[in-house]
């Protein structure tokens, strides 16, 4: 799974579980491929679409070192599963749980309840529980890198079509900082319709990046206050920012704003803003693994700027040249910071290139269909690429992947390649902690498929109904040489989830476990 | 053959009576004087329940006919120990509810009596709704409750949520709450934990505590406007899981009885007929609308299912395998399967069969089959128009049958054997004989009997029982290693003529 999992559609998935993945993905990126609900304001100004880099795919994973939770939206339940028994706890929270993420210390299980805009905080262990009442119709939720603080918005990326129109009035401004440990709710509003919340790493700090203002939350202070920093040169029909990142020292914010030309890079601890020349239409920010770069995709210019993240005001940027009319707008850095892949999901393309990053060297390579969506296993040495639904214009039609959802298996340190042909669209994937192995689940087929990334084989465990997530379980003991089981939950009134063990390929089913929280003891 | 007739002249007394003495006895009014289909047989004799006079007596093969002076008391009905010493029975006693005054309005009550060597030992009062009894492994405790596909005479208030714990060696008795209509009852191997079907819940209740309470309880819906109504329970060998199916539903639950956990199996279909084996520790399941036999293991829960040529709907189970028939359809398929291995070996039946009986050497087994009415011809007509009976060799490697036409439709089959010899008797409806067959070597005897046998039964001691037509009671006692035939007669009339019995 990737560091910098981008949590943001990812836990829009997770909160509508229950409703149904497809209606989502009918207006995201994997049916049609191109064009999706990211474009801010339905108004690109002639920059195209944006990338969807997300990690739509992958379900952010609730463990700790001894279970694993699961929220069950419908029923307004989370699931513990002890990883060592297997053994499965249910226990009510607020309705309509939407995510359920854990702290570092793996002490406490944070749960979103969107249905009653609360946030529980249980207690892994015992499952007893605080409900902290937050701001009206939120739908994201993100923890502190130290588990201290709870931060929740309402991302109109994230917006469901299937969710109910929320009555009275409605604010698109408000954010709610919850601090764990006491429960105390921090409400505060900051700029117009935010889209990420970040932390610095000594958890000390958090930033709020919305349409033209980056928010900057002291979180030592005894009442928590945003400090706005302006990104937008202009406030009067500024390019809305989209994305924010943060240097590992904790400095420097970087943000990227749709349409611009420039990267905003503010200076944490003088609210300085710089505003930095990085070619047309930067459609992409990330760090690279280390953190020591960050770098921008400008597709329209068809260049990377590589910034030093130590000192990236007064450090010019690398400018690496991209592969020319391939429409280039999305990063992928594998794991240990070897290489990066660049690719784009913004229009049907079915090529990709791989950039050394010892030698900034860049090959472009060749696919059977277009990319939704790209991750790369936790050792660099696999990579995992959905394809869109929809073929390249000049698409071969007495293809076998033609009109076919797809998935292509490849290797990354000689780049060869398993191409499959999938009967249904890929809702979910995760990749085991070693790297062996990677698992997917498909829309409507009751399998989950495991991949072999040393052998670019596949097998298919059947399972008892629909899968709707998967993941794998925390590994208790790395020198122990087992292989952590994988999970995937399935469709079932009354819960439903498989363990796959790939050491000896057994598959142990566990149903009706939400008839547990009632169990009287 | 040596009879024991108590009053043979009785036979006319009766005559003189103003009703008729059928044979049978079936135009007596009331109940009948014996009840030859509910026997129990016990270490110490055969209990027979005498249901005109609301008695109970105990006959042996050396003709000892002892009552049972129950004190009052009517008997309803009896259920034996697991280890056949005594005997559990429910009755019911009029009595005053004012001792000192005039009674004028007798009420009754109900009470479970423990009954040993022929003697009442003990009774406590229990709910007069209960009416079956279940009891623990080592026969210690004894739970009561209602089996509503039992025989009901329910009146006054009734609570349906409770059942009636029973200590047999102290006579103590405890309700205990569980859920609503409680109708099944399963005790843990190692007595400690009993567990308690109802509508839609499953009790679990804690013996080990005084007295005993409510462990743990289940849901199984967690819809109000649903009903789940548990048909059948099993125990894993370890007593930690429940396996419990349920009305109409191909749901399987499987109940953490440690941890307090559900798991739910998805079978195909609604199972007809569930068995645990210990030894292999998995699950035989059958359906009446699958041709398919389920094994599931208890390690994951996981099913390995095999295809049949015909669904099947029972299971008759032994401790190196199990046979599959189906009974009261036209399927005349029967399998042999190995439970470890999920090996199955069909067998093919001229007729479809009514009873499927294992011999207690698992090498054979006999099958009671009805005619078909096919209409076929030659001698497959021959069998379609009558009833039979088919002998399976289950040995391995073997996968034979052979079939025998009946006289009359069988009603019943017991087997006795020895190091050289396998008998089985065949009981016949409204046929004066038995037939005994030696299933090693083929040879077989006509038994003669003076009334058309009613049911046949197994003594502890291996010898059979074979109750029979008569009025005033007639049971044989048959031991089929030596052919000796004992006949015991006149017990039933304990009570009608002598209300102190027969002594």
């Amino acid at each position: 799974m990737r560091y910098l999992l981008p949590a943001a559609l990812l836990l829009s998935f997770v909160g509508c579980a229950e409703s149904g993945l497809n209606e989502r993905s009918d207006e995201g990126s994997l049916d049609t491929g191109f064009g999706n609900s990211e474009s801010p304001d339905d108004n690109d100004g002639g920059f195209g679409q944006p990338e969807q880099e997300d990690d739509f795919l992958a379900l952010m994973p609730a463990t700790t070192d001894v279970y694993v939770f699961v929220a069950n939206p419908s029923r307004g339940t989370i699931t513990r599963v002890h990883v060592q028994t297997l053994a499965v706890d249910t226990t009510e929270v607020g309705a309509e749980p939407a995510v359920v993420i854990t702290t570092p210390d793996y002490g406490t299980a944070v749960v979103f309840n969107e249905g009653d805009d609360t946030v529980s905080i249980v207690d892994a262990h015992t499952l007893d529980q605080r409900v902290v009442p937050v701001r009206d119709n939120f739908n994201r939720m993100v923890l502190s890198p130290d588990g201290q603080w709870a931060a929740l918005w309402h991302d109109v990326r994230a917006e469901d079509p299937a969710d109910p129109a929320p009555s009275g009035l409605v604010s698109y401004n408000e954010v709610s900082f919850v601090h764990i440990p006491t429960g105390v709710h921090h409400p505060m509003a900051v700029g117009f319709k935010p889209k990420e919340v970040q932390f610095t790493p000594d958890g000390l700090t958090s930033v709020v990046v919305s349409d033209e203002y980056l928010a900057v939350i002291d979180l030592t202070a005894e009442v928590l206050l945003p400090d706005l920093v302006q990104v937008a040169e202009s406030l009067l029909d500024p390019p809305p920012a989209e994305e924010v990142v943060v240097a590992p020292s904790g400095a420097y914010a970087f943000v990227r704003q749709f349409g611009a030309d420039a990267l905003a890079v503010v200076d944490l601890t003088n609210r300085e803003v710089s505003r930095i020349p990085v070619g047309l239409n930067p459609t992409d920010l990330d760090l690279s693994p280390d953190g020591t770069r960050a770098v921008v995709v400008s597709r329209g210019s068809e260049e990377l700027y590589v910034f030093d993240t130590a000192d990236p005001v007064n450090i010019a940027p690398e400018v690496l040249a991209l592969p020319t009319g391939e429409g280039f707008g999305s990063v992928l850095f594998d794991p240990v910071g070897q290489q990066a892949v660049l690719y784009t999901t913004a229009s049907p393309i079915p090529r990709y290139a791989s950039w050394d990053l010892g030698s900034d060297t860049i090959t472009l390579r060749s696919l059977v269909k277009p990319v939704a969506n790209m991750a790369i296993s936790p050792t660099g040495e696999s990579m995992l690429v959905f394809h869109t639904l929809q073929d390249a214009p000049d698409a071969d039609v007495t293809s076998p992947f033609y009109a076919h959802w797809a998935l292509t298996l490849i290797d990354l340190t000689d780049h060869r390649s398993n191409p499959l042909r999938l009967p249904g669209e890929p809702i979910g994937y995760a990749n085991s902690l070693g790297g062996e192995r990677g698992y997917f689940i498909m829309e409507g087929q009751p399998y989950l498929e495991v991949l072999r990334y040393d052998s670019l084989l596949y097998d298919e465990i059947a399972l008892r109904s629909a899968p709707r997530f998967v993941g794998v379980l925390p590994d208790l003991d790395v020198s122990d040489g087992d292989v952590p089981p994988a999970w995937v939950s399935q469709e079932h009134e009354l819960g439903r989830i498989t363990f796959y063990d790939a050491d000896d390929g057994t598959a142990e089913t566990i149903t009706g476990f939400e008839l547990n929280s009632q169990i009287e003891d | 053959m040596r009879t024991t007739t108590l009053v043979l002249a009785l036979v006319a007394l009766g005559a003189c009576r103003p009703w008729s003495l059928h044979p049978w006895g079936a135009d007596f009014p009331g109940e009948p004087l014996w009840n030859a289909e509910r026997l129990v047989p016990a270490l110490d004799g055969l209990y027979v329940e005498l249901p005109h006079a609301g008695r109970l007596v105990r006959v042996d093969r050396l003709g000892d006919m002892r009552s049972i002076d129950l004190e009052g008391r009517v008997l309803e009905s009896l259920t034996p120990t697991p280890d056949a010493s005594a005997l559990v029975a429910f009755t019911t006693e009029a009595f005053c509810p004012e001792e000192d005054a005039p009674c004028e309005d007798l009420e009754t009550r109900k009470e479970l009596a423990l009954v040993r060597d022929a003697a009442l030992v003990n009774a406590v009062e229990v709910d007069p709704h209960f009416n079956a009894v279940a009891f623990s492994p080592s026969g210690q405790r004894a739970i009561a409750y209602l089996d509503v596909n039992a025989e009901l005479s329910l009146e006054g208030v009734i609570n349906l949520t409770a059942v009636a714990v029973l200590d047999l060696e102290t006579a103590e008795v405890e309700d205990v709450q569980v859920g609503f209509a409680a109708e099944q009852v399963l005790f843990t191997p190692d007595d400690t934990r009993a567990v308690v079907l109802s509508r839609s819940e499953v009790a679990v209740l804690d013996l080990t505590t005084s007295p005993p309470s409510t462990d743990v309880v289940f849901p199984l819906t967690l819809d109000p406007d649903q009903t789940v109504e548990p048909v059948g329970i099993d125990l894993t060998p370890d007593g930690r899981y429940a396996l419990i199916s349920v009305r109409q539903s191909s749901d399987l639950y499987v109940l953490d009885l440690d941890l307090h956990a559900v798991n739910i199996v998805s079978l195909a279909a609604n199972p007809s007929a569930m068995v645990v084996d210990d030894l292999v520790d998995r699950t035989v399941l059958v359906f009446d609308s699958e041709p398919r036999v389920d094994l599931l293991e208890h390690d994951f829960f996981e099913v390995d299912s095999r295809v049949l040529d015909e669904p099947m709907n029972r299971i008759v189970h032994g401790e190196n395998l199990s046979v599959l028939y189906s009974q009261g359809t036209s399927y005349k398929d029967v399998y042999r399967l190995d439970i470890a291995t999920g090996d199955l070996v069909e067998y093919r039946l001229e007729n479809p069969a009514i009873e499927l009986v294992l011999a207690p050497t698992e090498d054979y087994a006999v099958a009671l089959t009805r005619a078909e009415g096919a209409g076929g011809v030659g001698v497959s007509g021959l069998y379609d128009s009558a009833p039979g009976m088919e002998i399976l060799d289950l040995r391995p490697g073997a996968d034979d049958t052979y079939p025998y036409l009946l006289e009359s439709t069988g009603v019943g089959v017991a087997f006795a054997s020895t190091e050289t010899t396998l008998h089985a008797l065949v009981l016949q409806e409204g046929v004066d004989y038995l037939y005994q067959l030696d299933l090693y070597t083929g040879e077989d005897e006509e038994i003669e009997l003076a009334a058309p046998p009613r049911s046949i039964g197994t003594m502890p001691d291996g010898s059979f029982f074979i109750a029979q037509e008569g009025a005033f009671g007639r049971i044989s006692f048959l031991d089929p290693s030596t052919g000796d035939l004992e006949v015991v007669e006149g017990f039933a009339l304990d009570g009608w003529l002598d209300p102190e019995g027969v002594q």
